[in-house]
């Protein structure tokens, strides 16, 4: 199957290659010549699935050994270097980290909550601090994720 | 209209202490939250636009980005993209400004999502984050991040942190900055 959209991202029309699964925004495109999964975190699971489903579509024209697959990090392997990198490097226990669907662009981002000092005036500024701390450690974990501050037990 | 005509009714709704007409305590919370995004969102997209725009900054950039009928001001209408370009800025350059400004777009954006799509329940909690849209506690960090002298803040270290990464980090770094830009858009 094929079929042209735009893709708002890229300001130009992609192909789309293969509607890949009935999952959210799962597709094979191709865009700039170049053949790679949508961004999506959950993508991977799904690529051997996607490839079967390739390999049996009689009208495509793309070599799968050819595929240049943009590889994004699954969201539990996300989850478990945030949590050794706050937990281990910057001593901070107690974080919840829970995926969070912008239900306007699509994006899943992870949001790490932290407790806080209640006496804290601005959380923002305590938390920026610590997210470029992280970014210090790991830049590319560092936008996968947001801080957000617990909410106090009273 | 100038940016700060967002945070100006932001801080009205914040103020308001009877509502008006038949709408419910709720729902001016709800609006003032939006609206503290739109501040931010709207100060950070102009600065930016300015700031690239900017003949001292940079000598070819804008013309280059003509050529290639690429309009920044509608290309930073897309709230993701304007945020995108700020981490990739970030994950090219390693700048902390470029960090902090995708950061501050992503977080607030939290916020206004939780505020305008999140209506089943008064008190929509993210993990053990939550913004209680009916009975706040100033106490809480969460609305001490929605006063208006925070937002002002706020929007003071966005122009800050974008103002400094153009004008002096990436100044004459047309080159860096035209790859950046054709390729996220």
């Amino acid at each position: 199957m094929r079929k042209i959209i735009n893709d708002p991202l890229a300001d130009q029309d992609i192909e789309l290659l293969s509607p890949l699964s009935q999952s959210d925004n799962l597709y094979l495109i191709k865009s700039r010549g170049v053949t790679r999964l949508s961004r999506d975190f959950t993508a991977l699971s799904y690529i051997k699935t996607l490839l079967q489903e390739l390999e049996s579509e009689s009208t495509t024209n793309i070599n799968l050994n050819m595929l240049n697959l943009k590889r994004e990090p699954l969201i539990e392997e996300l989850k478990a270097k945030i949590e050794t990198l706050l937990k281990n490097n910057l001593k901070i226990a107690h974080i919840d980290i829970e995926e969070f669907k912008d239900p306007e662009s699509g994006e899943t981002q992870i949001i790490v909550t932290v407790p806080l000092d209640p006496n804290i005036e601005d959380p923002f500024e305590e938390l920026d601090k610590l997210h470029a701390e992280i970014g210090r450690f790991d830049k590319a974990l560092a936008t996968k994720i947001i801080l957000l501050p617990a909410e106090p037990t009273e | 209209m100038n940016p700060q005509e967002f945070l100006n009714i932001a801080s009205y709704l914040y103020n308001l202490s009877t509502p008006q007409l038949h709408t419910s305590p709720e729902i001016i919370r709800r609006t003032h939250v939006n609206r503290a995004y739109y501040y931010l969102y709207h100060l950070a997209r102009k600065e930016t636009i300015a700031q690239l725009e900017d003949k001292e900054n940079f000598h070819n950039l804008p013309e280059w980005l003509n050529k290639d009928h690429i309009h920044l001001k509608e290309k930073f209408r897309d709230h993701k993209l304007l945020r995108h370009f700020y981490e990739k800025l970030y994950d090219e350059t390693n700048y902390d400004e470029a960090r902090k400004v995708h950061h501050i777009l992503s977080r607030y954006n939290i916020y206004r999502i939780l505020a305008d799509y999140h209506i089943d329940t008064c008190n929509p909690s993210i993990g053990r984050y939550r913004l209680n849209f009916q009975n706040p506690n100033p106490q809480n960090p969460s609305w001490k991040e929605l006063t208006p002298p925070t937002l002002q803040k706020r929007g003071n270290e966005l122009v800050e942190s974008i103002c400094n990464l153009f004008s002096n980090r990436l100044k004459n770094e047309d080159t860096t900055l035209y790859t950046i830009i054709t390729k996220i858009l």
